[in-house]
């Protein structure tokens, strides 16, 4: 039997081919500074930076209907002034007068509700994607507001107003605070980070000899602590399940990245930042499990027992995931409106235990099964090759005359 | 009688040289025990099941009972509804495998068509929530299901009604439908009909069932009656 050691190896190798690479990290940065000095140009004063997990490090290439898709990686674009002094529609529409004048941009823009998006041409046969999404600063009374309800108030300064449209002339501010959630993961990544730092970094680069010439060289965004690689192993596997999902639904059911960055890093704080990516990842979905429990336990119940547990509670019999730098934002509202979500959420993450911790004990064949499962057949082939595990081949069932099982009384 | 003594020695000792871990536990006149594991690798819809599953299977002779399987080692949740409480498996409806198999029973094809995609199904449903291939209605709606199925019907009631005629008439094509399409019978639900019409064991499986289905529903309604008398 091939040992655990190179099982997990290779599980690592899979989602590290889903990695952004070198070359599209490069591409990436040149794309949004050149866009920030575009707007710049245009008089628009303000800070241009990441969010999501290009902010975090956790970018997956994404997957849509069995194929690879483009990245889509998003950009706060946070003008210098409150929100008081300006209407959304104002703000909105002068990052949008700015894009369209250029002829660099004009014509490769999209607008929807938060963002607009620039199309550009794939880099070695991959698409990209930029959303620019428009602030301003977040007005002194509602941070004011935000800090008293937030568990985290000293998080709270960097909260941002983004301007939404809601119909053709329908605008409104949504509060958000991407800096905030920024400081709040990278405060828990970093013990985790710095275990294993320079074995880590060096292995990098010696992978990607050809882009960097020293471990210092290598920009963070690239270097992934164990924490990180638990949300991009899951994420990953997110995606290839919920593909998967035999519902027309699967894609508004899917849970949303920011509720595994969340849940990932509040569980995190909880454990050794000594943990390596599998003991990390058993000590999450372990938890996930204990969580799970209140979908028949009455909340009071479960609170009693697990006093302390807050990621993810459902008092009063709504689900509820803060994000932890903003008080009015319940990563899990859509839970409460479609009891779909959190019923597949937890059937995921039972699939996440079976093909990434227990397929750990199974024969060699059958672990290969497992992962070609969790990630696709063609996504563990072009890593393994076809004979790794052995090769066992599955005979298929004809699904048109497929037995149906049965109940007699 | 599904299996004489003679046929299923010959068809056990096949399925033996393709399930190398099952043996023969128990064997007399009336009945064969095999018991063993099977080893189930089977795919569909982008799921691969590969997993070892102890088994016994009990294979009745000189009866006309179809063989059963038990899973032996739990590892079919206690709540799994296509499940007996004596730990047999709820395979399909007996009007399905008895169909397939009209012409003579084959225990490999058995295992291949009902046995190993039941524990597919059992699998795929505890990952995904949906059963893959959909699945049967308990008691008499499995049955009547499976008719529809077969009739290509959509209601219960008009797949009654076409197996009356089934049992009771001969078939003739240019009668309208009995679906009520307004079409000729040959032009509509006739070329699912004329099958079960002209095959003598498919007829004998179809009348069979009707009879016990009548029995069924009379003693239901009647029971009905009961409870609203005593009311």
């Amino acid at each position: 039997m091939i040992s655990i050691f190179d099982r997990q190896n290779d599980i690592l190798t899979i989602v590290s081919q889903l990695d952004i690479s070198p070359t599209m990290y490069k591409n990436a940065v040149e794309k949004y500074k050149a866009l920030a000095a575009f707007l710049n140009d245009c008089g628009i004063d303000a800070d241009f930076y990441p969010q999501g997990s290009f902010a975090i490090g956790t970018v997956v290439r994404p997957c849509y209907k069995g194929q690879d898709a483009s990245y889509d990686l998003d950009f706060i674009c946070q003008l210098h002034f409150s929100r008081d002094s300006v209407a959304p529609s104002e703000l909105r529409a002068r990052i949008e007068g700015a894009l369209k004048s250029s002829d660099r941009y004009g014509g490769k823009l999209t607008k929807c509700g938060e963002c607009f998006t620039i199309e550009y041409a794939d880099v070695n046969g991959v698409g990209f994607s930029i959303d620019i999404v428009p602030a301003a600063d977040e007005s002194n009374q509602k941070k004011h507001e935000l800090k008293h309800f937030s568990e985290r108030p000293d998080l709270i300064e960097t909260a941002i107003a983004i301007p939404r449209q809601d119909g053709d002339r329908n605008y409104s501010w949504l509060t958000n605070n991407p800096r905030g959630f920024k400081a709040w993961f990278d405060e828990i990544n970093q013990p985790f980070l710095e275990h294993h730092s320079f074995e880590r970094r060096n292995k990098y680069l010696n992978e990607h000899r050809t882009f960097f010439d020293s471990v210092e060289s290598i920009p963070h965004e690239l270097d992934h602590s164990a924490m990180q690689r638990v949300i991009q192993l899951l994420k990953y596997h997110r995606d290839h399940y919920y593909q998967c999902l035999p519902r027309k639904d699967h894609d508004d059911i899917k849970p949303i990245s920011a509720i595994i960055n969340t849940l990932v890093a509040d569980i995190s704080r909880h454990t050794a930042p000594t943990s390596d990516v599998f003991s990390l990842l058993t000590f999450v979905l372990n938890t996930l499990d204990i969580y799970a429990k209140q979908q028949t336990m009455p909340y009071d119940d479960f609170h009693e027992q697990y006093k302390g547990w807050s990621a993810l509670t459902r008092g009063s019999g709504l689900w509820r995931i803060q994000n932890p730098a903003n008080p009015e934002d319940n990563l899990a509202d859509k839970w409460n409106e479609n009891p779909a979500i959190p019923e597949y959420f937890f059937r995921w993450v039972h699939a996440c235990r079976t093909d990434l911790i227990d397929s750990m004990q199974l024969p060699d064949d059958k672990f290969r099964t497992q992962i070609e499962n969790a990630f696709g057949t063609d996504a563990v082939r072009n890593c393994l090759g076809d004979l790794k595990y052995g090769n066992s081949k599955s005979k298929p069932i004809n699904t048109l005359s497929a037995s149906k099982p049965y109940h007699a009384l | 009688m599904i299996f004489d003594y003679a046929t299923a020695i010959e068809q056990v000792a096949k399925l033996l040289t393709l399930y190398s871990k099952l043996t023969i536990k128990e064997a007399d006149l009336t009945m064969i025990r095999l018991s063993g594991s099977i080893v189930v690798n089977r795919s569909a819809f982008n799921y691969t099941l590969h997993k070892e599953y102890p088994i016994d299977i009990f294979i009745p002779i000189g009866s006309e009972d179809l063989p059963t399987v038990i899973e032996t080692a739990n590892m079919i949740d206690a709540e799994y509804p296509h499940r007996y409480r004596d730990g047999s498996l709820c395979l399909e409806t007996e009007t399905a495998i008895r169909m397939r198999f009209f012409d003579g029973f084959n225990l490999a094809t058995w295992m291949d068509e009902f046995v190993e995609p039941f524990f597919f199904s059992y699998e795929y449903y505890k990952r995904f929530g949906v059963f893959p291939f959909g699945e049967r209605p308990h008691g008499l709606g499995g049955i009547l299901h499976t008719y529809q199925e077969l009739l290509h019907v959509d209601n219960p009631g008009t797949a009654i009604t076409l197996l009356r005629y089934v049992a009771d008439e001969e078939y003739r094509g240019h009668q309208p439908c009995l679906c009520g399409s307004g079409q000729k019978l040959r032009k509509c639900h006739g070329k699912f009909l004329f099958p079960l019409m002209t095959n003598l064991k498919k007829k004998s499986i179809a009348v069979s069932d009707l009879h016990y289905l009548r029995k069924e529903i009379s003693s239901l309604e009647q029971s009905k009656r009961n409870i609203a008398k005593t009311k």
